[in-house]
């Protein structure tokens, strides 16, 4: 019976032994291989002391490695953290004291760039680095990732857990503080694998490319139902959209999943996706986002057959709404239907069920709704909430997840989004909050104040700009606080504008009025 | 023109479009680290057209030309074939 995640590795290596599992470069990974390096990781990780439940960081690149990383702790009994490998070594601290991560595993070059907040990562005991490089001289003790690899697990190796145990802590922005841990079951991720594979048909057969980070739920949802139903993961980083569609074609891929901003990149003439003909490539996924309609449009010209599956998630019930390709034509701005075995409601402000058109909260009802947020029960009991319209008699047993996220539902059923009801942003598919950047701002040491909001641009999502007010008698420039924050943070959170103000507007009790200020910036201005 | 100018005229535009690239030399890796991302990358492709009025084909766009301020130089002096 598979209830563990690296439980259905182990069934499809029994299924498929010698079939491609991981694909990453030259580097072609069996089913039964990959169970082998896994089972070595798991034992490694136990030998040098990986307790059951203990935090592991994994801060790689979206690679093999990376895959097969996460499924050996799953299989030692751990609790993975996959780390976006374009964090900054502040990020990553936060990450790693947030969650009292026990062990990291990482690359040689990442080892050093990370060393001044390894020093002071208290709860962080040991460190597996994947590549050579091992001249860290830090606190933590070093192992070898390759040396775990060979390793020959014990012949009387027994599971540790149950399904209903944590797997996996995903971290995601908000509307205000530092980044939260989303808590995942095993359970969670694994009917999230065979939800998105019933819709989207997944079978032994695909191969599903994987340009998203596995520390992004739709990223890690790929490798999961690629590995659950036998298929095969062919992990890959990128610079030009160019060289995707040539690892498309390559690798005959049949599915693939991005976001606004990769799409963007790949519906331009320069990706060369309309001189190829890829009859192979079944389907393609949109999320993190509206996908622009004038990218929507070249896509379907260029793609003919495949599938265009238009979908709507958020880390905190992993999957929740998907457009079926046939209704694309008739309502491209839709987020579509709930996901199998999920109710989406839309709640109003009484909460109560909307009417058709009326606006509301999309309220999120099935078996991937989340743990809620790692050692943080007040906001959790904040976006997991007993289900608003069950029968009194049936006690509160079940949480719901509320999105924070604006829809409306259409006569017919389909949801459409309107927007949020905070102030998160949305950059290039990734949740940034304003304070994490208004945090950052402050440090520079110049300033009195500092509001960073969302402009809503085509492309991106949001474009970040800043809105900062100088301390008295400082004299500060726009590039000097742009330079400041490309320093400190990814580029996908540094603010593209900088406006310096003489004081921010206020709501009536004293603090920033963002709405007040949005609507001083009402769209992007980066066409111009 | 230069090696040495050409390195940094496109070094200059580097740091102030990505403000991050501040103290990478001309021979470490830019697309390494997020330092320029795919969105930026496409940024950097428009400058190099205009600043050295080049014409850059699909088929160049590869991650060896973009690698460094000294890959970057050496991809326009050969598109350049030395005319600037």
């Amino acid at each position: 019976m598979n209830f563990l995640i690296h439980h259905m590795l182990r069934s499809s290596a029994c299924r498929f032994p010698d079939k491609e599992a991981l694909v990453d470069k030259d580097n072609r990974l069996t089913f039964q291989t990959a169970l082998s390096k896994v089972a070595g990781l798991a034992d490694g990780l136990r030998r040098v002391g990986m307790r059951s439940g203990d935090r592991i960081g994994i801060y790689l690149e979206t690679s093999a490695v990376k895959a097969l990383s996460i499924f050996g702790v799953s299989q030692a009994g751990g609790v993975f953290v996959p780390v976006n490998s374009l964090l900054f070594p502040g990020q990553v601290a936060h990450i790693a004291n947030d969650c009292q991560m026990r062990g990291l595993i990482t690359s040689g070059e990442k080892v050093t760039v990370l060393l001044p907040i390894l020093e002071k990562a208290r709860s962080l005991e040991f460190v597996v680095v994947s590549d050579e490089g091992k001249s860290y001289g830090g606190r933590q003790a070093v192992y070898d990732l390759a040396e775990f690899f060979t390793l020959t697990a014990r012949q009387d190796w027994r599971d540790w857990g149950i399904g209903k145990d944590l797997a996996a802590i995903l971290y995601t922005s908000g509307s205000t503080g530092k980044p939260k841990g989303v808590m995942l079951s095993h359970e969670q991720v694994m009917a999230g694998s065979s939800i998105v594979s019933d819709y989207l048909g997944i079978t032994a057969d695909d191969r599903i490319i994987g340009v998203l980070p596995l520390s992004f739920d739709a990223g890690l949802n790929q490798l999961m139902t690629a590995v659950q139903q036998g298929g095969t993961y062919v992990p890959m980083t990128f610079v030009f959209a160019r060289e995707i569609v040539h690892m498309l074609l390559r690798e005959h891929i049949t599915g693939m999943a991005g976001v606004p901003t990769l799409w963007s990149l790949m519906a331009q003439p320069s990706s060369t996706l309309d001189k190829q003909s890829l009859p192979e490539l079944r389907y393609i996924t949109n999320t993190g986002g509206r996908m622009p309609q004038a990218v929507l449009k070249t896509l379907r010209h260029a793609l003919g057959k495949t599938r265009i599956f238009l979908m709507y998630g958020l880390t905190e019930a992993f999957r929740s709404t998907y457009l079926p390709p046939e209704e694309l034509a008739r309502r491209p701005d839709s987020i579509g239907i709930a996901i199998p075995n999920t109710e989406i409601l839309v709640i109003n402000e009484k909460g109560e069920p909307c009417k058709p058109g009326e606006v509301g909260e999309l309220v999120h009802r099935g078996p991937t709704v989340s743990m809620g947020y790692w050692g943080q029960p007040e906001l959790t009991a904040r976006a997991l909430r007993p289900h608003p319209l069950a029968p009194p008699e049936l006690g509160d047993h079940e949480k719901v997840c509320y999105s924070g996220d604006l829809v409306r539902m259409d006569h017919e059923g389909f949801l459409y989004f309107v927007g949020r009801r905070d102030n998160m942003i949305k950059s290039s598919g990734f949740r940034v909050s304003p304070t994490e950047v208004e945090e950052v701002l402050f440090q520079c040491g110049k300033l009195r104040e500092a509001a960073v909001i969302g402009i809503p641009d085509e492309t991106l999502g949001h474009v970040i700009r800043a809105c900062v007010v100088p301390c008295e008698g400082e004299n500060v420039s726009s590039q000097e606080i742009i330079t400041f924050c490309a320093e400190k943070m990814p580029r996908y959170m540094v603010p593209k504008f900088v406006d310096i103000m003489d004081s921010l507007p206020k709501t009536p009790s004293g603090k920033v009025d963002y709405p007040a200020l949005r609507q001083g910036f009402p769209v992007s201005t980066l066409a111009s | 023109m230069e090696p040495q100018i050409i390195a940094e005229r496109i070094k200059k535009f580097l740091v102030q479009q990505f403000p991050a690239t501040k103290n990478v030399g001309n021979e470490d890796p830019l697309l390494k680290n997020g330092l320029i991302d795919s969105l930026g990358i496409l940024e950097v492709v428009t400058f190099l057209e205009k600043e050295f009025s080049i014409l850059v084909s699909d088929e160049e766009l590869l991650p060896e030309n973009f690698a460094s301020v000294h890959s970057l130089s050496d991809f326009v002096r050969q598109k350049t074939n030395g005319a600037i």
